[in-house]
């Protein structure tokens, strides 16, 4: 490790992991945003399941450097702006979310379901009330996959020119240094176990109501997000990663 | 009221649900509907609080047609209650009774109070409000579904299949308890089920649907065990229906109670007074019966080893079926018979019982002749 590298650029290295985390998540949260209606669209009318989660998924094929740099062209921003990556990155949270949302919905007891309707809940209160909040654990543990897939995923607006944890690689590239890159790598897993640690702890929050055993396990199995077997193969786009895909994704494409 | 007026369910592929059912659930009774699957009994069911709309005919609730009301306004009116108690797995019991006035706008605290009262209602014991459904078991489930359904107290109920998913002991317990609360409640409750078991225990009124929805018969459960409409409805009845059916009358004042030698638990031999046919009626220190005793049994004092358990006993008032049944599975063709209090009272001979069931059908066939 080359100490003198790493001290002389402290302040530089900070900016890039504040940025990158970011960069995360705001199109993580917006993403989810955006999946929640649909995804509820998607489960409320079988006939477009299909249609919705795969069409939001084939999103997730496109090449994310293409995307960085056709986005401008589509939207009329600048080449440089970092809203181009948010953008980016939001349609790839989507693109993963409106399934794990369509599936969780799916996954709440049917009998839970039609109760709440005969006792008088409109279809908006049925949804924020009882489906989605039984739904929480499926969509976390989605979430978690498309957390880390974002944070490696980031990493390719380096080439772009957009400054966060992957600069410290084309830098270390240019420079013949291999602390930057490493510096970089383990920036990248830090903040993905502090993101892992947030996403759990909302979990706990969110489903006092589970069985203790239970909530360990799902927080973190992306099998959760997985169900839905009927329909599994037939209807599915590209996408569905396991977390290794997705995270290889940023450095691959 | 709820009153069916010729109600059709057919759907877009032809399939007839429900065929122009015209049917009448009186107020406060248990109008139960029953039939073999595919009898349009739940379509029915449903189709009162619009869960499914009919193709054509109308539902009135009260006098008032329930296609004119809004769905949701309609469905708070009236409880519901189904199979598995479909509660809310992410709250707790308490909330789970109080989330539909929490819906309505009724502040967390009274809310809360008011589940509290209804849990003991329905025979919870207070300890389980902070519970999640998880945690209960099918029966204390189902009680909590009955709790919820009763939260604003609406006039009318239904239940689906509400009684189904538990074992047999719970069942027979919660139908019991279930009856004990229709008696302070008087709620206007339709109730489906594929049990005719159930359907007799629980209703005021049975109706009984077959395939293709048409009604077979609305009747008593007295009037359909003794006179089944049909060969359909026979059938569905099934076995026993004969002796079921005595279950709905009493015996006469003309059925004849004897007199019958007793003795206290642990008397001695040289006291015992027996019958001519050698037997006696072991009774406890309240003079409640224990069971008979015959003289070749019993030792140097009447011990409870020397005691036949099989016979029942009938309740003086109490339906012929307790009598004929006690006269059968006595011992020796005397059932025991008690009074209010459970205490001894005297025998009757299964010829008496005969007799008196002999006489009971002579009148309900006179009646039937004269009206």
């Amino acid at each position: 490790m080359n100490l003198t590298w790493l001290s002389s650029n402290l302040s530089w290295i900070l900016e890039l992991t504040l940025a990158h985390l970011w960069l995360t998540l705001i199109p993580t949260v917006v993403g989810l945003a955006l999946a929640l209606p649909l995804g509820w669209w998607a489960h409320q009318v079988p006939r477009l399941y299909g249609l919705i989660v795969g069409t939001s998924g084939l999103f997730y094929t496109i090449p994310s450097l293409a995307f960085f740099v056709l986005l401008p062209g589509v939207i009329g921003t600048q080449i440089l702006d970092p809203i181009n990556v948010v953008i980016a990155l939001t349609i790839y949270t989507l693109a993963l979310m409106v399934r794990v949302v369509a599936d969780g919905l799916a996954a709440v007891p049917r009998e839970t379901v039609e109760a709440a309707e005969a006792m008088g809940y409109r279809a908006f209160q049925r949804f924020t009330r009882v489906q989605l909040p039984v739904a929480v654990p499926v969509i976390l543990a989605g979430l978690w996959v498309a957390v880390v897939s974002n944070i490696s995923i980031v990493t390719m607006a380096a080439i772009i020119g957009v400054q966060q944890l992957g600069s410290l690689f084309t830098q270390g590239y240019s420079l013949g240094l291999m602390t930057p890159i490493v510096t970089g790598i383990i920036l990248c897993l830090l903040i993905a176990v502090v993101l892992d640690l947030l996403i759990l702890g909302l979990s706990r929050m969110l489903t006092p109501w589970r069985p203790a055993a239970a909530r360990s396990v799902t927080a973190r199995s992306a099998s959760a997000t997985k169900t839905r077997p009927a329909s599994a193969g037939a209807t599915t786009g590209p996408s569905r990663p396991s977390p290794s895909e997705g995270s290889g994704k940023g450095v691959l494409s | 009221m709820i009153v069916f007026d010729q109600v059709s369910k057919t759907y877009p592929d032809g399939t007839v649900a429900v065929d122009s059912l015209s049917l009448e659930a009186p107020q406060g009774e248990i109008t139960v509907l029953v039939g073999p699957s595919g009898c349009g009994k739940t379509t029915s069911m449903r189709m009162i609080n619009r869960l499914i709309d009919p193709t054509s005919g109308s539902i009135t609730m009260d006098g008032e047609d329930t296609s004119g009301i809004d769905k949701v306004e309609l469905r708070r009116r009236i409880g519901y209650v189904i199979q598995n108690a479909g509660l809310f797995p992410h709250r707790t019991v308490v909330d789970n009774v109080g989330a539909l006035p929490r819906l309505l706008g009724t502040k967390k605290s009274p809310a809360r109070e008011r589940a509290m009262e209804l849990l003991e209602l329905v025979g919870l014991d207070e300890s389980l409000a902070q519970r999640y459904p998880w945690q209960l078991s099918g029966g204390q489930q189902q009680r909590v579904g009955v709790a919820r359904a009763l939260a604003t107290d609406p006039p009318f109920l239904l239940m689906d299949e509400p009684f189904s998913a538990v074992d047999p002991i719970v069942r027979a317990q919660l139908q019991q308890e279930f009856l004990r609360l229709q008696e302070r409640i008087g709620k206007t409750i339709v109730l489906v089920t594929h049990d005719i078991d159930e359907a007799l225990i629980l209703g005021d009124q049975i109706a009984v649907l077959r395939q293709g929805g048409h009604l077979a018969q609305v009747a008593s459960p007295e009037v359909l065990l003794r006179d089944p409409a049909d060969a359909f409805v026979a059938n569905f009845v099934g076995r026993s229906r004969g002796y079921r059916s005595l279950g709905f009358t009493g015996a006469d004042e003309h059925t004849p109670i004897l007199q019958t030698a007793s003795a206290v638990l642990g008397e001695a031999a040289e006291a015992l007074r027996f019958r001519p046919d050698g037997w006696l009626v072991a009774v406890d220190a309240q003079r409640r019966p224990i069971g008979w005793a015959h003289r070749d049994q019993v030792g140097a004092a009447l011990q409870d080893s020397a005691i036949n358990h099989a016979g029942s006993t009938a309740s003086l008032g109490a339906p012929l079926r307790d009598f004929l049944d006690a006269a059968l599975s006595s011992p020796n063709g005397d059932g025991i018979v008690t009074d209010a209090e459970g205490a001894l009272l005297g025998v009757v001979s299964t010829d008496d019982v005969v007799a008196a069931i002999r006489r009971a059908k002579g009148a309900a066939a006179a009646t039937r002749a004269a009206s």
